[in-house]
């Protein structure tokens, strides 16, 4: 074992590989946590001044003495964090386009959940460099390079006869240089991950999924090396090399774009604009509605505030924010429905993931990271109960007309997730 | 000076990529992907400009439907707008993804761009799309190293070369001689794609010109990668030292370069939370004047020399409607503040944008997908005209509304007036078009230049290194 170790790192191309992989691994998780920390620091920035305002906003409030409910609906607006979880920079998944800071009002939901956030769109395209990427995407390309020519490389230099007339036991003698190689580029991933994981001060057990799941995926990308390299004719080591790329380019470029041509085309989900064109149409179309057609669905959902005193003038909030409230309320199947797909796109994925390797790679550790649709989703969901919450808050001020005092307007719901 | 001999070669190494047999199957394993390529990228773009089609129709319907109502109702409903495609999309769809394709246009507000399928992936959506842009870009140049490594460093091996050379063939004869036998396949291959897509995206916006720039890249693009694997081959003594050499310089060159430059000029020049940028546009919003308030300085003073110009004393007695005026004045002072605000966002891009070309010479790959992406209209530059020309559209469509706010409506009934539908009809809505190219010359001149600077060091070295040797 010793021998076939010192024989490899000889090499100087194999020793320069080697450096150059662990390099990468260390820029992978340097470069994601850079990513993580980025998000963190805005984050935490705008917790300051959303707390900051709220003050500033209970000092007018309570020079004012009343306050207008309907006003605080309309103009207080309310933060909503998507906090990056410990290991989120092992993939940065979604998190990379999704917005991780959005301000919410007491208007309908359904016109302020999906605002973009302003990033430089080429960038986001272009992606990121994370351990996930590096794995899926290059590690394969490394057991490639060191095992794609195992038989042919003493073939060509005439050791092949003489070989296996030395050996006495064939498949102890490419079991243990196979070993040796798998173990090197094992090492050079998992280190880099491990040291990190300690200088950062991570929870084992991620890790420990982590290195499973790097074990696994190294272990099935050495296996098909074997039966490429290994064959009886595998003599050309040019030849195992280009069947092996085109494998690589198969699992983790081809099949998955093919799949996600298939599952687009399997569980359609209406673009999201037409959610947006249906919800504006709602909205804006209560306006010419009488408005009873808005307040008896209402009062069908909210049954305690039935008996309040009916709107008779050309305005007035609680009119107002029932027609927002039933925009949403209108549009849930859609809602659903569009989720539904989404989830089934998600369980497809998981499912195309027991096929191909690279997808349950970048799947499971996005699943780590929380940065996966199902986590988008989960989110969205928070801010849903959120604004509930906030409506549920506000509703008494404005139906009975109850008196917003600042104290109370100081104990509104905040966001905690 | 003859060029026969360089036929010759050129000949020569064709004969012996053929009877190699790997080199020809590469080539048929590469048209292979190109046709999954433009099957996938078509099936993209056109999920993409089927929605974009029903997106307009929808809100142009929505639009014209409209009953008579009052126009500030009006300026609050808004219109929606959609990010115009180019054809050329098939090829390279760039941002596509990730950029969000509506625009809701409404009064004092300036939205974004919202709707990306990038955020509503599943973990497929993180494997690199593949496009025919791609395939000229990353997997063209694989191939050609796989194709090719072996060109010279095979000939110096067998002892050939020497003998070549000790024939009389100059070294630019065999250079040249190489680099035709690999670059003449793929420049066919890349001008095949050039003539079938002229004669899909035939009579569209700018078509030739786009396509030429996009073809003119492609071709520098492989041409550059032809003498560079010329070039390591020469160099190389060993068959798999030229393999490794080439294959970690497609790596770098077309993958952590790329990604490490975008990420790099994040972390220097990072953008702000969009939510920050609105909260900032607010505070001055405050700042400048609250219509709201009757005490309000900057209000109070726009009253006076209003009635001042009318030669009244109250804003009842002014013909027209004072709230509508108002009105139109505090659109006016939105609009510039939210226009300020995002000026500075754009800064900030750029800058990243800047950040980034300082360092394109490091990737060629980069340099070509800045112009595969700007000539099929999906780069930034083409993104952020889309915003403005929107923006422009909206500041148009209010101060409309406004103004038949202003001379329609009766103030002393003014919440109880409905403006009779005819209007919202024929209020200016302008189509918002695809930008021209000229908004991307500047990516596109320091991509060329990056392009042309990576065919003219690879021969300066090839040069030094065909006398050294």
């Amino acid at each position: 074992m010793k021998h076939e170790l010192i024989l490899l790192l000889k090499q100087r191309s194999v020793l320069l590989l080697l450096l150059i992989s662990v390099a990468l691994t260390s820029l992978s998780l340097l470069n994601g946590w850079q990513n993580i920390s980025h998000m963190r620091a805005q984050i935490s920035h705008a917790q300051l001044e959303e707390q900051r305002q709220r003050e500033r906003q209970l000092v007018a409030y309570a020079d004012q003495g009343k306050i207008d409910a309907g006003e605080v609906g309309y103009y207080v607006f309310h933060y909503v964090y998507q906090h990056p979880s410990e290991w989120s920079f092992i993939a940065l998944g979604n998190r990379l386009v999704t917005p991780y800071v959005q301000r919410i009002r007491l208007l309908g939901l359904q016109g302020q959940l999906y605002d973009g956030e302003s990033h430089h769109p080429e960038y986001v395209m272009l992606g990121s460099f994370d351990y996930a990427f590096w794995l899926v995407f290059f590690s394969p390309l490394l057991c490639i390079a060191l095992m794609h020519d195992l038989k042919a490389s003493e073939f060509e230099a005439q050791r092949l006869k003489l070989l296996a007339s030395l050996v006495k036991n064939p498949f102890i003698f490419w079991a243990r240089r196979i070993f040796i190689r798998w173990v090197l580029i094992f090492m050079t991933l998992i280190i880099p991950l491990a040291i990190f994981s300690i200088l950062k001060n991570l929870t084992l057990p991620s890790l420990i999924v982590i290195i499973t799941t790097t074990c696994l995926y190294t272990l099935f990308w050495t296996m098909v090396c074997i039966m490429v390299s290994l064959r009886a004719r595998a003599l050309n080591a040019s030849l195992n090399a280009i069947l092996l790329a085109s494998a690589w380019l198969l699992v983790c470029v081809i099949l998955p774009n093919l799949s996600q041509l298939w599952l687009n085309d399997r569980y359609p989900a209406q673009d999201g604009s037409q959610i947006a064109l249906q919800h504006r149409q709602l909205v804006h179309g209560a306006w010419d509605l009488e408005k009873t057609d808005t307040l008896n669905p209402f009062y069908e959902i909210y049954p305690q505030w039935q008996h309040t005193p009916p709107v008779t003038g050309r305005f007035h909030w609680k009119w107002y924010y029932a027609f927002q409230h039933m925009a949403d309320v209108r549009l849930t199947s859609n809602v659903m429905a569009r989720e539904h797909a989404l989830l089934q796109r998600h369980q497809a994925t998981i499912s195309l993931g027991l096929i191909l390797p690279s997808i349950w790679v970048q799947r499971s550790l996005e699943d780590i990271a929380q940065s996966n649709i199902i986590h988008l989703l989960n989110h969205r969901q928070q801010i849903t109960e959120f604004h509930n919450r906030l409506r549920h808050f506000l509703y008494p001020y404005l139906f009975e007309e109850k008196a917003l005092t600042s104290q109370e307007f100081g104990h509104m719901p905040a966001f905690e997730h | 000076m003859t060029l026969t001999p360089v036929v010759m070669i050129m000949r020569n190494e064709w004969q012996r990529l053929w009877h190699a047999r790997i080199p020809v199957l590469l080539l048929v394993v590469l048209v292979v992907l190109w046709t999954i390529a433009a099957f996938t990228a078509h099936h993209h773009w056109q999920d993409h400009a089927q929605n974009v089609a029903q997106v307009t129709k929808q809100s142009q319907q929505d639009w014209q439907s409209q009953p008579n109502r009052h126009p500030h109702r009006v300026s609050h409903y808004g219109d929606f707008v959609v990010k115009p495609l180019h054809p050329l999309s098939v090829i390279e769809p760039g941002i596509i993804d990730q950029s969000g394709h509506l625009v809701y246009l409404e009064a004092h507000r300036l939205n974004s761009a919202n709707f990306n399928p990038a955020t509503e992936a599943t973990s497929l959506g993180r494997f690199p799309l593949i496009t025919p842009a791609m395939i000229v870009q990353w997997w063209m140049p694989l191939f050609l190293i796989m194709i090719g490594y072996a060109s010279i460093t095979s000939e110096k091996v067998a002892g050939t070369l020497a003998y070549m050379r000790g024939n009389g063939s100059p070294a630019w004869q065999i250079a040249a001689g190489k680099w035709l036998a690999l670059f003449l396949p793929l420049a066919f291959l890349l001008l095949l794609q050039a003539l079938l897509t002229a004669a899909w995206i035939w009579g569209t916006d700018q078509a030739l010109l786009r396509l030429s720039t996009m073809w003119l890249g492609q071709m520098l693009y492989i041409a550059s990668w032809c003498v560079l694997v010329i070039l390591v081959s020469w160099h190389s003594r060993q068959l798999h030292s030229a393999l490794l050499t080439l294959l970690l310089c497609w790596v770098c060159v077309c993958i952590i370069f790329p990604k490490g430059l975008a990420n790099l000029a994040q972390m220097n020049h990072p953008t702000q939370p969009r939510t920050e940028a609105e909260y900032h546009a607010e505070l001055k919003l405050k700042e400048i004047g609250d219509s709201h308030n009757p005490d309000d300085p900057h209000f109070a003073t726009f009253k006076a020399s209003l009635l001042n110009q009318y030669g009244v004393t109250r804003t009842e007695d002014l013909p027209v409607n004072y709230n509508g005026l108002l009105m139109q004045e505090a659109e006016r002072l939105t609009t510039q503040v939210y226009r300020e605000q995002h000026a500075l966002h754009n800064k900030q891009l750029n800058k990243q944008n800047g950040a980034i070309r300082q360092w394109l010479w490091l990737t060629p790959a980069l340099a070509l997908q800045y112009i595969q992406m700007a000539s099929s209209g999906n780069d930034l530059a083409h993104h952020q005209a889309f915003i403005e020309q929107s923006e422009n559209r909206r500041y148009q469509l209010i101060q409309y509304l406004n103004l038949i706010h202003t001379q329609k409506v009766d103030q002393h009934d003014d919440k109880n007036t409905r403006v009779s539908a005819e209007f919202w009809r024929n209020a200016p809505r302008p189509p918002v078009t695809l930008a021209t190219l000229i908004v991307s010359r500047d990516s596109l001149v320091t991509s060329l230049a990056v392009l042309l600077g990576w065919i003219l060091l690879p021969v300066f070295l090839l040069y030094r290194v065909w006398h050294r040797t």
